[in-house]
């Protein structure tokens, strides 16, 4: 089972009124969320899973569940390629 | 539904521009102590007999300061490693997510704090160097052995992976030390940065300014940079140009080692302090940083006029303090834009001859 959490010791960031502004310590460079891709970063402050992340968008937007799965994993994969969080398999 | 905008800034001037127009408190300088293990000749700071925030009070304002929107938490001093709670407040900060920096002279780093400051992944350590000579160095700290130390301290922070900063403040008894402190940068490829402004101390004693470069060396100073050299007051902060004034009480702000808030650390008008007043209070009704964010050039007919405005960056807390006024032009920044500029057009002019003797 794959859950995803922030990389917090390589990574600062603060959630501005539902827009968050990450910086990579490591190259200094900044990233920003829109505000769903704020919910879901604020979410991988602890491990979750793809489903948790999907029920926490599609509870609170209205968006069918496969949509915002593969939205969620296109956004995930970005964060993972930049070292933004890291990915563990838990059983 | 869109999650998949996830938006690089290449340019921390985007960042900056939407942070200071939502007057969000992104940056803070915190000198957690005044007090120094060196006594360098131009060193602004006085030491403070207030009490200085204990621990507790340092939680509860990087605590404030984090729901303001504070991310840049950049800890200096007098010299901050004097601490002995230094690690905890590092440790504190990096907790609730800051982006920590640290300046320091590096006098006091040894093998275990250099392992710390890398667990802790404080991420911009700058460290201030003034010659790669340590006579030179030593005749502005005032101690002998601090070169020695220094050094010791830079070299065991690049074992441990980390590349600080050299920061040199220019002056008459080391502007000469320049393509010295370069080379020892390449050598062991390290970033530097200079900065020719000399302040008065924060008590109003103008010792230092006697070291501030004429403008003859000035000249030369700024002959000998090229285009990918820092300079603080200048290229460093290119962004703030297009501003009438810059971030100080708009996204940046300072805190003392007793709880005062200030604009800046060049900026020292109380707004408050954080043992008396709630942060939010202070950023958001303080009449200090009011006043602050309703100036505009236009509240400064010498700056409006002047051919170099977009060349300078205009220090309100440098106006503050050679006239008591903020609303002023700030002299010593006039000065260095115009000789930096004479510098450049002098630069530019060798350049046309030399290409027009090798044409003909």
């Amino acid at each position: 089972m794959k859950k995803f959490c922030i990389n917090k010791s390589e990574v600062a960031w603060r959630d501005l009124d539902g827009e968050a502004v990450i910086l990579d310590l490591k190259t200094d460079t900044y990233f920003s969320l829109d505000k769903i891709g704020t919910k879901i970063w604020n979410k991988m402050i602890e491990k979750s899973e793809i489903k948790d992340l999907v029920s926490l968008i599609t509870s609170s937007h209205d968006v069918p569940a496969k949509e915002a799965e593969r939205d969620i994993k296109e956004l995930i994969s970005s964060l993972k390629k930049t070292g933004l969080i890291l990915e563990s398999a838990e059983k | 539904m869109k999650t998949k905008n996830i938006i690089i800034e290449t340019d921390k001037g985007l960042l900056t521009k939407r942070l200071r127009m939502r007057l969000i408190p992104f940056s803070c300088v915190f000198e957690i102590t005044s007090k120094c293990n060196l006594n360098c000749k131009h060193c602004y700071i006085c030491q403070d007999k207030t009490k200085e925030l204990t621990f507790d009070e340092i939680k509860n304002t990087l605590k404030q300061i984090k729901s303001c929107g504070c991310l840049e938490l950049t800890i200096t001093g007098g010299e901050p490693l004097l601490r002995e709670d230094i690690f905890d407040v590092i440790k504190y900060a990096r907790d609730i997510n800051f982006a920590v920096s640290l300046f320091t002279n590096a006098v006091l780093i040894d093998k275990k704090t250099a392992r710390k400051l890398k667990n802790l992944s404080v991420y911009d350590i700058q460290i201030s160097l003034y010659s790669a000579r340590a006579s030179i160095h030593e005749k502005i700290t005032g101690k002998s052995g601090s070169f020695e130390r220094t050094i010791n301290g830079i070299t065991l922070l690049r074992r441990n992976g980390i590349k600080p900063i050299i920061k040199t403040t220019v002056m008459r008894d080391n502007f000469k030390e320049i393509i010295h402190i370069k080379k020892f940068c390449a050598d062991m490829k390290l970033e530097y940065i200079f900065d020719t402004m000399i302040f008065p101390k924060d008590d109003g004693g103008t010792a230092p300014l006697k070291l501030r470069l004429n403008n003859r060396d000035l000249n030369n100073f700024f002959s000998t940079m090229n285009k990918k050299d820092r300079i603080s007051f200048s290229s460093e902060q290119i962004h703030y140009r297009k501003f009438d004034t810059c971030a100080a009480a708009r996204s940046i702000f300072a805190i003392s080692p007793n709880g005062s808030i200030y604009p800046c650390i060049a900026f020292k008008i109380e707004a408050g302090n954080i043992n008396k007043e709630r942060f939010k209070d202070i950023w958001q009704n303080s009449s200090v940083f009011n006043d602050i964010r309703a100036m505009s050039i236009k509240d400064i007919p010498e700056c409006a006029s002047c051919d170099l405005h977009n060349e300078c960056l205009r220090c309100p807390g440098l106006s503050h303090i050679e006239h008591g006024n903020f609303k002023t032009a700030p002299k010593e920044l006039c000065r260095i834009t115009k000789t930096k500029e004479e510098a450049k057009n002098e630069e530019n002019l060798r350049k046309t001859q030399t290409h027009k003797i090798r044409a003909a």
